[in-house]
């Protein structure tokens, strides 16, 4: 069995979704959650200065998404040909930029400016996108593509909480019953389940 | 011989990858450059609302590094395996970073804001970035992963003039020349260059 750690802060955001996904692989894995206190002195130590960082057998893997995704394609979680792959791509990338909007006025430092963009963005921009991400999930069963279980899921799933606070809609799942279906999908798994009643509990 | 169709703005930003990789693929496209004043009328028709998009007889494919993923692997500019397809993944992700902290600054209306986000992205942020992404594509004798020619080279290529006018550092070329010359390294590729020479030009 390779040894397998994952380093990230104490919180899910970008890194739960490599979580639950080892979880769902069988992998067992060391859940090196790392204060905000003590970072500067591991900083160094990953690749690109920065978490979520998995490592395997002394081999670090870096980047949230690039490392979803791989770990998707280890476990047939990465779609049956090309054109399937594709489209999990496709879809992610698109919830990663309505991630990247979000984010956008969450870490605005200013307090004035943060909350014209986030008016602005409640206005013009999460309607629409919240509404397309909708449309897509009940277009595929209640996933985020190939009308099926993919590596998607978990970084929908994973990272669903942090969105949320970063959108102000904490009742964000009973305006759209259809990304609860997302969720239910990645905790259906027995596996992920035992990982998620014995892990540390976050709010995001 | 399939229909294919390219829809971006007169720009080259994200659009130009996938316009080199299909260049470099052999294969013929309608390059649809679409003038801002015309969008309005397209975007219905866009799956996200957004371009660029690509269009093989009759299907769209959208989100521009889901795209030049899907044609890199048609094309043969991947890794051998999920290991070194990974290390693509996570260059191009670190990449995006890089690109997304330059664009906020572009994006931000706030003149006093504006200035900030760059003097505090000059100071913080750019220097040990670039440097990073210098340290890779020199270890990777001039390329984005693998130490060879791969579809994060043409996402690099493609958007290396748009990232160097976001980033506001006028002697960037002189700075990191192996940014420059992986650029050049890419677009003097005989069927690239060809595309390249009849295409229309714009900056970036």
């Amino acid at each position: 069995m390779p040894k397998t750690v994952l380093y990230y802060f104490p919180a899910k955001a970008l890194g739960e979704a490599i979580r639950l996904l080892l979880a769902y692989s069988g992998q067992d894995f060391e859940d090196h959650r790392i204060k905000f206190e003590d970072w500067g002195s591991f900083k160094s130590l990953m690749p690109f200065g920065q978490m979520p960082v998995l490592e395997i057998d002394g081999k670090k893997y870096a980047q949230s998404t690039a490392i979803a995704r791989y770990l998707g394609q280890k476990n047939g979680l990465a779609g049956d040909n090309l054109e399937e792959s594709f489209e999990i791509d496709q879809n992610v990338e698109f919830l990663i930029d309505i991630r990247d909007e979000a984010a956008e006025v969450h870490y605005e430092k200013d307090a004035k400016l943060k909350a014209t963009k986030y008016e602005d963005n409640l206005k013009n921009k999460y309607p629409a996108m919240l509404k397309k991400l909708d449309e897509i999930i009940k277009q595929n069963k209640g996933h985020i593509a190939a009308g099926k279980l993919t590596w998607g899921d978990f970084v929908f799933a994973g990272s669903f909480d942090y969105m949320k606070v970063m959108l102000r809609m904490p009742d964000l799942e009973k305006k759209y019953p259809s990304f609860k279906q997302v969720i239910d999908a990645v905790y259906a798994d027995e596996k992920v389940r035992t990982y998620s009643e014995k892990c540390p509990k976050t709010e995001f | 011989m399939p229909t294919v169709k390219v829809y971006y703005f007169q720009l080259k930003a994200a659009g130009e990858s996938i316009r080199l990789l299909l260049a470099y693929g052999g294969q013929e496209f309608e390059d649809i450059r679409v003038a801002r004043e015309d969008w309005p009328e397209l975007k219905p028709s866009m799956p996200f609302g957004q371009m660029p998009v690509l269009e093989i007889d009759g299907k769209k494919y959208a989100q521009s590094t889901a795209i030049a993923r899907y044609l890199g692997r048609k094309y043969g500019l991947v890794g051998k395996d999920i290991e070194e397809d990974f290390e693509i993944d996570q260059i191009i992700e670190f990449f995006n970073d890089i690109r997304i902290k330059a664009a906020s600054v572009f994006y931000e209306t706030d003149e006093n804001a504006k200035a900030k986000k760059q003097e505090e992205n000059e100071k913080n942020h750019y220097p040990v970035m670039l440097k990073k992404l210098d340290e890779i594509i020199t270890k990777n004798k001039g390329h984005m992963a693998l130490g060879k020619l791969t579809w994060a080279d043409f996402v690099f290529a493609g958007m290396y003039d748009a990232f160097k006018f976001l980033l506001k550092i006028s002697d960037l070329d002189e700075k990191y020349p192996s940014f420059k010359k992986l650029q050049e390294t890419v677009l003097s590729i005989p069927k690239v260059k060809a595309y390249c020479d009849k295409a229309p030009k714009s900056d970036f």
